[in-house]
């Protein structure tokens, strides 16, 4: 299961490099259509993305999220423990 | 530790801290999707009212919902100590099934047979597909039972056999009455021509030959309540009167090493319908037990109840199908040898019989069926060979009040006439013997077998014409159109329809302008009184 999500990985590697290179100052993950995430899903965005959006200097996240989708209502709020500058919107 | 050495050993920290955090979060997610798909699982898999099955690689069943545990009466425990293989009635069959769904990757409507603790067996059709339950490889089979399905199949078949045969009957019916009315008739008219006492030879012979004449007559009259044809105005009476009787009459009629016993168990319930034809159904079923229990004697119980039927009740198989409501349930059971499984399903058929050559017409059970479904009921039978038979018969219950019932009168001798009938039937033997009769009798008569020649001459003397007297199933005009044509004519003139089928009621018959009708195949007498009936009536008014 895992190795599916390398391509993922290997994507959000290449956007927190862009970030880092251009000094951008917000990123935004647009949840809204997801249905569902399973676990390795939840680890690759934080691990590979939230995670390392923190260690960004000046870079401030946010996560647009649906509210008709369970999964994002429960799990998504507990990212604000991996990094300082998270803002989420529930839509 | 240089500063450099602190910074990084921080910053290490903090990735560790935030990777717990992370898997935190994946363990938090996992855990609450998983419960929540258990939840769906367990809602979805108690509520839906199909069996389902999950069983592991070693075919011990790991799963069965509360549908399973209905239909094959297991607990959950019992379901834990059981193998797959041991529900099925043919063992060859789970291997099939298991070969299939190793070459197919699924299984969808597979027909077998199941076996529940108590030994029955019931028919099913299998759904299957893999699944990975609690860690290990099973297989999800659904199980849709077929029981009722194929109940309804065979009551469906029933049904269409029983409409079938009432209409080939009811062809054969109506062709026989116009036989037997031109017997009857040219047998009383040469009846007429023989002196009582010089041709008592020849007036015997006639006699037999109108003897004979009447049993045609008696099995058309069965015939045609197999097929509802004989409705008569419906009366409602108390259905527990027609069982006491029949059930003192055939207890007085049969011998002594038979005890016949009526079990009323509701005394007040009223049914709509011809209490002569539920007389006769509960007369037919108790000679039969009688007939069954001829070589050792036995017991026949006739109970009568109640019963409620329910929207999508269960249960025996009912031709037809009732409609939810309350019924009167005659049982008539006894402890004779019972009906062989194999001939069940051909007992209401007409012309069925188990009875030696010349010993059963076979229309007994075809006439009660017949009754029945004309008052709106149903009947159904069980039995299983050494363990009797029960045949239980549902009438719908009414709340009008009983009303006493006319009996039939057999019509006196009346006088004669000379007054003027159009008589019309498009069978000419028909024709040429009732004009006989009715010359006989002193009318003048204009006979004509076609409807509209028989218009054209009405038109062309309407105030010659005193009576009209005509079929209804003819091939140009029926004699309803043809009465009513008339009617536009002259409406006052009186007109009887004579007829070998019934297809309205009486009541229904005098809505559509004719003053009475008369049942072939019919004698003399009963032409005459019906005649004079409407012409004297005429003159009254």
């Amino acid at each position: 299961m895992p190795e599916e999500y390398e391509e993922i990985e290997d994507f959000f590697e290449t956007v927190i490099n862009e970030v880092s290179e251009e000094n951008l100052t917000e990123l935004i993950l647009d949840l809204r259509a997801l249905t569902f995430l399973n676990s390795s899903g939840i680890k690759t965005i934080c691990v590979s993305l939230v995670m390392e959006a923190d260690d960004v200097e000046g870079l401030r996240m946010k996560i647009l999220c649906s509210n008709s989708f369970t999964w994002q209502v429960e799990t998504i709020p507990t990212f604000k423990d991996l990094i300082d500058n998270l803002d989420i919107v529930f839509e | 530790m240089t500063d450099d050495e602190n910074r990084a050993v921080e910053k290490l920290q903090k990735k560790i801290r935030k990777l717990e955090a992370a898997l935190k979060i994946v363990a938090d997610h996992s855990g609450k999707a998983e419960s929540r798909m258990r939840r769906q699982f367990e809602v979805v898999s108690e509520t839906i009212p199909v069996p389902m099955i999950i069983s592991n690689e070693n075919d011990e069943i790991v799963f069965a919902n509360l549908s399973a545990q209905k239909t094959f009466g297991h607990t959950p425990d019992d379901f834990s100590e059981l193998s797959t293989a041991s529900l099925y009635d043919h063992p060859d069959d789970r291997k099939l099934f298991l070969n299939i769904l190793s070459d197919k990757g699924e299984v969808n409507a597979f027909r077998t047979e199941l076996r529940k603790p108590d030994g029955s067996v019931f028919p099913a059709e299998l759904f299957s597909q893999p699944i990975y339950f609690d860690v290990q490889d099973c297989i999800l089979t659904v199980v849709h039972d077929l029981t009722e399905v194929m109940a309804l199949e065979k009551q469906l078949r029933q049904t269409q056999k029983m409409e079938a045969i009432g209409t080939l009957a009811s062809g054969i019916a109506h062709d026989f009455n116009n036989i037997l009315a031109a017997i009857f008739g040219y047998a009383e008219l040469v009846a007429n021509l023989l002196e009582l006492e010089t041709d008592k030879r020849k007036k015997g012979y006639l006699d037999n030959l109108l003897k004979a004449a009447s049993r045609g007559k008696s099995m058309i009259v069965q015939m045609m309540a197999f097929c509802r044809q004989t409705e008569k105005e419906k009366t409602p009476f108390h259905l527990s009167a027609i069982v006491d009787e029949v059930v003192k009459m055939m207890s007085n009629l049969t011998r002594s090493d038979i005890d016949i016993r009526s079990d009323i168990r509701n005394k007040e319930m009223i049914v709509m319908g011809d209490p002569t034809q539920i007389h006769q159904v509960v007369t037919n079923l108790i000679t039969n037990s009688v007939h069954a229990l001829s070589d050792k004697g036995g017991k026949i119980e006739v109970i009568l109840e109640k019963a409620v039927m329910i929207e999508g009740q269960r249960g025996e198989i009912l031709i037809p199908r009732l409609k939810p409501g309350t019924y009167a349930r005659v049982t008539v059971k006894d402890d004779g040898p019972g009906i062989e499984k194999g001939i069940i399903h051909s007992i209401f058929d007409p012309f069925f019989t188990t009875k030696p050559v010349g010993q059963g017409s076979g229309m007994g059970l075809a006439m009660v069926h017949g009754i029945i479904q004309g008052h709106n009921g149903s009947v159904s039978v069980e039995s299983e060979p050494r363990k009797g038979a029960a045949f239980h018969c549902y009438f719908p219950v009414t709340e009008d009040d009983d009303r006493d019932a006319k009996p039939d009168v057999e019509p006196e001798s009346v006088g004669k006439g000379d007054e003027h009938i159009l008589f019309v039937d498009d069978d000419l033997m028909v024709l040429e013997v009732c004009s006989e009769l009715l010359q006989n009798m002193g009318y003048r008569v204009t006979s004509c077998e076609g409807s509209r020649k028989a218009l054209k001459i009405f038109k062309s003397q309407p105030k010659d014409v005193d009576l009209v007297i005509t079929d209804n199933a003819m091939p140009e005009m029926s004699g309803t159109a043809l009465s009513q044509e008339i009617r536009k004519i002259r409406s006052d003139i009186p007109i009887i329809l004579i007829t070998g089928m019934l297809f309205e009621e009486e009541s229904e018959l005098k809505k559509t302008g004719f003053q009475a009708f008369i049942q072939k195949p019919f004698d003399q007498r009963k032409m005459e009184s019906v005649i004079r009936d409407v012409l004297d009536a005429g003159k009254e008014v």
